[in-house]
């Protein structure tokens, strides 16, 4: 998995963490999607930081 | 009605505000061959469709890998979009808007997938376009239901019999032989501004809702009004265009 696919994969999964948290009462289920959504969309983030422009 | 949760909504706004900066980043590094577009162009130019190809381009990649078909990714859309109606029916309005935006993109990965895959043929299309209507009709059956004791309902309505409309006029148009791209509100300008327009709703009620104590669905409800009459002018822009072709080929001939 690229460094982009785990941005655009974790940002959907942080908003439908989001969703569950704003709009459910499965508030265990939304934090858990939503720390999973975190830790990608994070992990995504760093690792394009680190990747050259030529390498992306 | 659930609790007022600001502190998610703030934060959830943070998120969306810092993607939405760094994909305009890369928006800003598309490049795309100058189009006469003139007015009737879509909302979303050439530019935002070619850059939401290029992020979209690894999930096809993996498909095609998986050997996942075409018809798979229009029913998931489907499936989609029926949990997106039953959001909005009992009130999960942000999650709904999730739901609609997700499914916009299965919307345009499956045309992609189909043609990267030589899948592509007069069938999937068929398929394709009925499951579309199927799938906008639904969305806004949910939207309705939220609605159903307030007057947006028949915003929500006219938005509905509209978007299909924008279709139809293209499918007839087509049928009689004239070629209709053209349209401001198309079907991905409509995704956006609904799947925008719940997400941002969600967000502002339950920052609006700290303070005041109570939910509103103000920004739905302007996405709504927007939506049904940008989709009523693409429909007079289509059947103007259509009509005015017609009557030179009748002309002509």
């Amino acid at each position: 998995m690229t460094p982009a696919s785990a941005r655009a994969i974790g940002l959907v999964v942080l908003m439908i963490g989001v969703g569950l948290r704003l709009d459910s009462s499965w508030q265990t289920l939304a934090a858990g999607t939503l720390g999973a959504g975190g830790i990608l969309g994070l992990w995504g983030l760093l690792a394009g930081a680190f990747v050259r422009p030529t390498e992306r | 009605m659930v609790d007022c949760r600001p502190g998610t909504a703030l934060f959830a706004s943070a998120v969306l505000l810092g993607s939405i900066a760094l994909a305009l980043r890369s928006l800003a590094r598309v490049e795309v061959a100058p189009t006469p577009d003139g007015p009737a162009a879509p909302l979303l130019g050439a530019r935002v469709r070619v850059w939401y190809r290029g992020v979209t381009g690894p999930a096809i990649d993996f498909l095609e890998r998986a050997g996942v078909h075409a018809d798979a990714i229009t029913y998931a859309q489907l499936v989609l979009s029926v949990w997106s109606a039953m959001a909005f029916w009992t009130g999960c309005i942000f999650l709904g808007g999730v739901w609609v935006l997700i499914a916009g993109t299965l919307d345009v990965m499956d045309g992609d997938l189909a043609r990267r895959g030589g899948s592509a043929g007069p069938r999937g299309a068929l398929i394709d376009s009925v499951v579309d209507r199927w799938a906008e009709a639904i969305t806004f059956f949910g939207v309705g239901a939220y609605f159903r004791h307030e007057w947006v309902v028949l915003v929500v309505i006219l938005a509905a019999v509209s978007s299909q409309m924008v279709s139809y006029v293209r499918a007839r148009a087509e049928g009689l032989g004239v070629d209709l791209h053209m349209g401001s509100l198309q079907r991905p300008e409509r995704y956006v501004l609904l799947g925008f327009g719940a997400c941002g709703s969600g967000l502002v009620s339950h920052l609006v809702c700290a303070i005041t104590g109570q939910h509103h669905d103000a920004v739905l409800v302007i996405a709504l009004v927007l939506l049904a009459a940008l989709s009523t002018w693409t429909v007079i822009e289509r059947m103007r265009h259509a009509v005015a072709a017609l009557g030179r080929s009748g002309t002509e001939s």
